[in-house]
C-alpha cells in the first residue's frame, strides 16, 4: 500500500500552536515541512495570553518554537504569505511571498492551520469601545495582566492609572447575535477565558470585585465545570443578563452598565473597568485564499470539512486544523494537529529535507568529585526573587560548579553550559519539571553525557509559610541526590511494530484503521460481543449527517482491513512492559492469548449515568437519551406518536456526584428537538435546561430550534423539574418558569433524560495499564501538558469518551490524533531503556533466588553462564523491591542508591545548611 | 520548649508524587515546611535501615506514603513498606520511643489531595507527641 502513495513534503500554513504541533508531528513522521507564518514570529495567539486554564501550559510553547526552529526537517518561513496553491494531491505548487520575493514550493500536501482573529468591537455603539477609555477588549486585558507586559502585571485604568476595584466582563461580544457586525455562532472559548481572567485578577488582588455578564455559562470541556465552580468559590460573580449599553461618567470616567436581568427588568450598575469578551473569527487571509481556490466554506465563514472526516477540506490533499475550521480552544487545536498528521500520512509518503541527526554516544563521567550544573526555569509570573534566591543558595552547595537560568532554547543552553563548566551532572528546577524531562535528556545527550544523570526540583506545592525553607530543602536534596548518581547502563530495545487498541466503539475502530493503513498490524479488543459501542445509537451528528450509515461503512472498513485482528468478547487481563515493548494477556471467555505490542490506544468509552429520579425505570414514557436515540433509529414511528416531548438536561450532571458537564447533551437535545419539530411541527417540544451549551457552530441549531417553536425553560439546580405519573397514563412534568415566575405543568407523552456521561467503567483498564484517572473516571492527560492524547504512561494514548464526553466528530478527530501519536512511536526502530533499573552485581550474588521470588513482574532469573541472577534492563520496571530484599546486597539501583537513601536524612535535616 | 517545630522525613513513591503535585497545584495545597521529602520509585524500595536513619539524624517522625495495594503499579510495594514500618515500630518501642512516630499511608489513584492532608496529619500527631525523650 505504501508503494502506491506519492512521496512529498508538506506545507503548513500558520505558525500558531496548531501549525507548530502539526509541523513537529510531521517532522517526527519523516516529512520535510515548510512552516509558513505571516507574522515575524511563531506562536500565533498563545504568546498574547496570560496563563491557560485549567492548568497553565504557556511554558510549553517556547520549547516547541525552539524545536521547530532547530529541526532540520522544518523550514520556518516567517513574514511569509501564501498567494496561491495549484496542482493536485501529491503534487501541489504553492506560491509564497516573502517581502517582494515570490517563491514556488513543491509539496505533496497542504495543511491550513491559519488560526483565528479576534472580533474588533471598534465602531459598535453599544460596546463603546474606543469611545470610553476604560472599556478594553479581553486580549488587551490579558496583555496588561502579563507580568512581562507593559505594566508588569499590575492592572490600571487607562483613564487615570488607578487600579480598578470593580471590573465587569461582557460575554458574547461579537458572538451569538445576528446583528450587522456580530457572528451568529458561539465562539466557544470566551466563557472560560473570562473566568480565567477574573480568577487571575483575584490571584493578584483578592479584594477586586469581578462580575461576568453572560447569557449561558458554557463550561463544556474537560475540567471546565470544575474550574467554573472554583471561580465561584473565589467570589467571581455571574450575572445572567442582556447588556443594553455602557455609559461613562464624564468626570470620573467610571462606567455604568445598563442591562436587562433574567426577568427582563432594566438594571444599572457602576464599574471601574469593563472588559469585552471578544469572539473569534477565522483568519481572513486564509478564508480569502480558500475562496480563490474554491475550497468549501461554511455559512459561518470557517473552512468546511467533509462529514466524518473533520480534517479534510473539500479538495483532496488539502487539510485543515485549528481555529480556521471553527472556534477551537488550544487543547482541541493540538488534537486536530495530530489528527491532521494521520490524515496526511494516509495519502502521502514522507519525503524529508535531511535524515535525522544522531547524538554522540554518552561518555561516562570522570572519576572523582561530581560537578553539578544547577539550571532553573521560571514561568512567566513567577517571582524573580525566587530564582535569585535559588541560584544563590545552589551556588553555595557542595558539588555545584555553575548555575544557569534557562530562558528559551533549553536543550542548547543547558548542553552548552554543561560543556562550559565541565559539569557531569544536572539539577533542574521548574514548575512541573516532568514536562521538561525529554528536553533534559536531550540536553544531556547533546552534551555527551548519560541522559539519566539529572535530578529535578519541583517548584509547586510550596507551603505559603515556609516556602524558602522548603525550596532550599528541595534544592539541597536534589544536589545531594545528583552527587549520588552513577550512570545507569543503557540498552536499545527494538520497537514491536504492532498496536493494541482497547475498545471497539467509533474511536477504537477509527484509531485502528488509521494505524492499519500505515501498514502496522493492529489488535482491536472489545469486551462486548460486537463492535460499535455507543455508535449503535448514534442517529445523527450535530450537523445532521447520518450516524448509522457512517457506522455501517466504518464496520465494513474494519472488517475488510486485513491488518486489523478484531477480538470481541475479550478483556485485557494483564499488561506489563514499557513503551515500545508491551506484553498484554487477553482473555476471550477463558481462552488466553499473549500479545506483544509497541503502543496502546485506550478507547474504552464511558457510560450514561442511570438515574433513580424522574421515574426512570418505572415509567415507559421516560427514556434515557441513548434509549431515545436508539428508538428513533429502530422504531421512529413510535416516537412520533407523542404529542408532547420534554427533554430534561443535566440529569446527574453538574452536581455533587458528577461535577463535570457532559458536553454533548445540550446539542443532542436541541438536534433531536429540531428533527422532531421538522417531522411533526404540531408536537410540543420542551427543553428544560440550566445553561444552554450549544457551543461553537452548534449555536445555529439552538437558533433553529427556537425558530421552530421548541420551548426552552431554564431551571435552577435547587429547584429541579418534578416528574410524576399522570392520571392520563402519561407523565406530568412540573417546572418553575423564571420569566412567568410561576410553576408550569406539562403533560408529556415522552420524557428524555440527558444524563451525565461517566467514566466509572474505566477503573479496571486504567489500573491494568497503570494510567491515571480523574475523579470522574476519565483518563488523565500526560503531566507533560499540552499533550491531550497522551496518558500518564508513555506509549499509551487515549481517544473518545474515555478521555472526556464529546460528540462523534470530535471523537473521530481524537482517534486519528491518537493514532498519529502512536505512529510516531511505531516509526522508531528502537527505544533506549535504562535509567531507573535494578542491576545485579554477579560477584556478590549468592543465587538465593530472593529476587526471583520478590519481583512482581518475574523479571530476574538465574543465568547459568554468569552463575548469578540476571535482570534484563528492558523488562525491569524499576520499583527497587529486589534491591531492598536482596540479603547479600548484590542488587543495586544507581538512580535510587542505598547511599542516597541513607544520606538523605542528614542532608535534609542538617540545619547548618538551611 | 514552648514552640516545638517537628521535623519529619517522608518517603513517598513517584506515582503519588506526580498525581499529588498536579492536584495540589490546582487546589493550592501545600505540604508543611517541617516535612522533608524523599522520593523513591516505589515504597517497596525502602529498607528498615532507611527508616531508622532519619531518627538517628534527629527527625521527630517518619512516614511512608504509597499507593493502595490495588492500585500500586508494582502490585505489592506498599505491603513491603508496611511490614518494615511495623518492624521499626517494634524497634522504637524497645527504645522507649512512641511507635506512632512512624506510619504508613496509602493513597488511591486520583486522590492526590490526600498527599498534603497526610503531611499535615502527621505533623499534628508528632506535634502532640512532642520531641523524642526516650532512647
Amino acid at each position: 500500500m505504501n508503494q502506491e502513495k506519492p512521496r512529498g513534503k508538506v506545507l503548513v500554513l500558520g505558525g500558531g500552536i496548531a501549525g507548530i504541533e502539526a509541523a513537529m508531528g510531521l517532522s517526527e513522521a519523516g516529512y520535510g515541512v515548510y512552516l509558513v507564518e505571516r507574522s515575524a514570529a511563531l506562536g500565533g495567539m498563545m504568546p498574547s495570553l496570560h496563563r491557560i486554564y485549567p492548568l497553565c501550559s504557556c511554558c510549553k510553547l517556547e520549547p516547541r518554537v525552539a524545536a521547530c526552529e532547530q529541526d532540520p526537517n522544518i523550514q520556518v518561513l516567517l513574514n511569509t504569505t501564501v498567494t496561491s496553491i495549484t496542482g493536485e494531491a501529491g503534487r501541489f505548487q504553492v506560491m509564497v511571498k516573502q517581502g517582494t520575493e515570490d517563491t514556488a514550493l513543491e509539496v505533496g500536501a497542504v495543511l491550513i492551520a491559519a488560526g483565528m482573529e479576534t472580533f474588533d468591537p471598534s465602531g459598535v455603539d453599544s460596546y463603546a469601545y474606543g469611545k470610553h477609555a476604560n472599556v478594553l477588549t479581553s486580549v488587551e486585558y490579558e496583555q496588561i495582566q502579563k507580568p512581562t507586559g507593559p505594566q508588569s502585571g499590575r492592572v490600571k485604568r487607562p483613564s487615570d492609572g488607578r487600579p480598578p476595584r470593580k471590573i465587569a466582563w461582557l460575554q458574547c461580544v461579537g458572538s451569538r447575535d445576528i446583528n450587522l457586525c456580530d457572528a451568529p455562532y458561539c465562539s466557544s472559548v470566551c466563557c472560560m477565558y473570562a473566568l480565567k481572567e477574573a480568577v487571575n485578577t483575584k490571584d493578584m488582588d483578592e479584594e477586586v470585585e469581578t462580575t461576568i455578564f453572560y447569557m449561558d455559562m458554557r463550561a463544556h470541556g474537560k475540567g471546565f465545570e470544575e474550574y467554573l465552580n472554583r471561580a465561584l468559590d473565589r467570589g467571581v460573580r455571574l450575572v445572567r443578563s442582556r447588556v443594553h449599553t455602557i455609559e461613562e461618567d464624564q468626570d470620573t470616567k467610571d462606567l455604568e452598565i445598563v442591562f436587562a436581568d433574567e426577568a427582563g427588568e432594566l438594571q444599572r450598575e457602576q464599574f471601574d473597568m469593563v472588559v469585552l469578551s471578544v469572539g473569534l473569527r477565522p483568519s481572513q487571509e486564509a478564508v480569502d485564499l480558500a475562496r480563490r481556490m474554491d475550497l468549501g466554506i461554511t455559512e459561518e465563514q470557517y473552512l468546511a470539512t467533509l462529514p466524518f472526516s473533520p480534517l479534510c477540506t473539500t479538495i483532496p490533499g488539502i487539510y485543515v486544523c485549528g481555529g480556521v475550521k471553527g472556534p477551537n480552544d488550544i487543547g482541541q487545536s493540538v488534537v486536530e494537529a495530530s489528527a491532521a498528521v494521520a490524515e496526511i500520512a494516509a495519502t502521502l509518503a514522507p519525503e524529508p529535507f535531511s535524515e535525522a541527526p544522531s547524538a554522540p554516544a554518552p561518555s561516562s563521567p570522570s572519576a572523582g568529585e561530581p560537578a553539578i550544573l544547577f539550571a532553573y526555569h521560571l514561568c512567566e509570573g513567577m517571582d524573580q526573587d525566587l530564582g535569585d534566591g535559588m541560584k544563590q543558595y545552589a551556588e553555595g552547595l557542595p558539588g555545584v560548579v555553575g548555575t544557569l537560568r534557562v530562558d528559551g532554547d533549553m536543550v542548547k543552553q543547558i548542553s552548552e553550559k554543561i560543556k562550559e563548566y565541565g559539569a557531569d551532572r544536572l539539577v533542574f528546577a521548574s514548575c512541573t519539571p516532568v514536562i521538561h524531562k525529554n528536553l533534559l535528556e536531550q540536553a544531556l545527550r547533546a552534551a555527551g553525557l548519560n541522559p539519566y544523570l539529572a535530578e529535578t526540583v519541583d517548584l509547586r506545592a510550596l507551603s505559603p509559610e515556609g516556602a524558602t525553607v522548603q525550596l532550599q530543602d528541595r534544592v539541597r536534596m536534589a544536589v545531594a541526590r545528583a552527587a549520588f548518581l552513577s550512570p545507569p547502563a543503557l540498552k536499545d530495545v527494538p520497537v514491536v511494530k504492532h498496536a493494541l487498541v482497547v475498545g471497539g466503539g467509533i474511536s477504537g475502530m477509527e484509531s485502528a484503521l488509521a494505524l492499519a493503513r500505515e501498514g502496522y498490524p493492529v489488535t482491536l479488543v472489545e469486551s462486548e460481543e460486537q463492535l460499535g459501542g455507543h455508535g449503535r445509537h448514534l442517529r445523527t451528528t450535530w450537523d445532521g449527517h447520518d450516524g448509522q450509515a457512517y457506522l455501517q461503512d466504518l464496520l465494513s472498513r474494519v472488517k475488510e482491513e486485513e491488518r486489523i485482528t478484531v477480538m470481541t468478547g475479550t478483556r485485557v487481563k494483564e499488561n506489563r512492559g514499557f513503551a515500545g515493548s508491551f506484553v498484554t494477556t487477553l482473555d476471550s471467555g477463558g481462552r488466553e492469548t499473549t500479545l506483544t505490542h509497541g503502543v496502546t490506544i485506550l478507547a474504552t468509552g464511558a457510560q450514561p449515568y442511570k438515574p433513580e429520579e424522574y421515574l426512570y425505570g418505572s415509567s415507559e414514557h421516560v427514556y434515557l437519551w441513548s434509549e431515545l436515540s436508539e428508538k428513533l433509529i429502530r422504531d421512529p414511528a413510535a416516537v412520533y406518536e407523542a404529542d408532547t416531548t420534554v427533554f430534561i438536561q443535566c440529569v446527574g450532571s453538574r452536581g455533587d456526584a458528577h461535577p463535570h458537564c457532559s458536553n454533548l447533551c445540550c446539542t443532542f437535545a436541541v438536534r433531536t428537538a429540531v428533527d422532531l419539530k421538522a417531522k411533526k411541527p404540531e408536537m410540543n417540544v420542551y427543553i428544560l435546561y440550566r445553561d444552554m451549551r450549544t457551543f461553537g457552530e452548534r449555536e445555529k441549531l439552538y437558533r433553529e430550534a427556537r425558530q421552530k417553536g421548541v420551548i426552552f425553560i431554564r431551571y435552577e439546580p435547587d429547584n429541579r423539574p418534578q416528574v410524576e405519573a399522570s392520571k392520563k397514563g402519561t407523565v406530568k412534568v412540573t417546572v418553575y418558569e423564571p420569566i412567568l415566575r410561576k410553576p408550569v405543568v406539562i403533560e408529556a407523552d415522552l420524557v428524555s433524560l440527558q444524563t451525565a456521561i461517566v467514566g466509572t467503567g474505566n477503573r479496571e483498564v486504567a489500573d491494568l495499564f497503570r494510567v491515571d484517572l480523574d475523579q470522574q473516571g476519565f483518563l488523565v492527560e500526560s503531566p507533560e501538558k499540552l499533550k491531550p492524547l497522551d496518558t500518564t504512561i508513555q506509549g499509551v494514548f487515549m481517544a473518545g469518551l474515555a478521555a472526556f464526553p464529546k460528540d462523534s466528530v470530535e471523537s473521530i478527530a481524537q482517534a486519528r490524533g491518537a493514532a498519529a501519536r502512536a505512529l510516531e512511536f511505531l516509526a522508531k526502530d528502537s527505544v533506549q531503556v535504562g535509567g531507573l533499573k535494578a542491576e545485579v552485581i554477579s560477584e556478590k550474588c549468592a543465587v538465593c533466588c530472593t529476587c526471583v521470588r520478590t519481583c512482581p513482574f518475574q523479571v530476574p532469573f538465574i543465568d547459568g553462564s554468569r552463575g548469578a541472577a540476571f535482570i534484563d534492563p528492558a523488562l525491569c520496571q524499576g520499583c527497587g523491591m529486589c534491591v531492598a530484599e536482596c540479603p547479600g546486597k548484590a542488587i543495586v539501583m544507581s538512580m535510587c542508591s542505598d547511599d542516597m537513601l541513607k544520606g538523605a536524612p542528614s542532608v535534609l535535616l542538617d540545619t547548618s545548611l538551611a | 520548649m514552648s514552640e516545638f517545630k517537628p521535623r519529619i522525613l517522608a518517603f513517598y513513591c513517584a506515582n503519588c508524587a506526580s498525581s499529588a503535585a498536579n492536584v495540589s497545584e490546582s487546589m493550592s495545597l501545600g505540604v508543611p515546611a517541617g516535612v522533608k521529602m524523599v522520593q523513591v520509585p516505589c515504597t517497596g524500595r525502602i529498607e528498615t535501615l532507611h527508616l531508622l536513619k532519619p531518627f538517628e539524624e534527629g527527625a521527630d517522625g517518619v512516614y511512608v506514603a504509597g499507593c493502595q495495594e490495588d492500585s500500586c503499579r508494582y502490585m505489592s510495594g506498599i505491603l513491603k513498606a508496611e511490614k518494615r514500618v511495623a518492624q521499626v515500630k517494634r524497634i522504637l518501642e524497645e527504645l522507649d520511643i512512641e511507635p506512632g512516630r512512624i506510619e504508613t499511608f496509602k493513597l488511591s489513584a486520583g486522590k492526590g489531595f490526600r498527599f498534603a492532608e497526610i503531611a499535615s496529619e502527621m505533623m499534628k500527631r508528632v506535634q502532640e507527641l512532642g520531641p523524642i525523650s526516650g532512647g
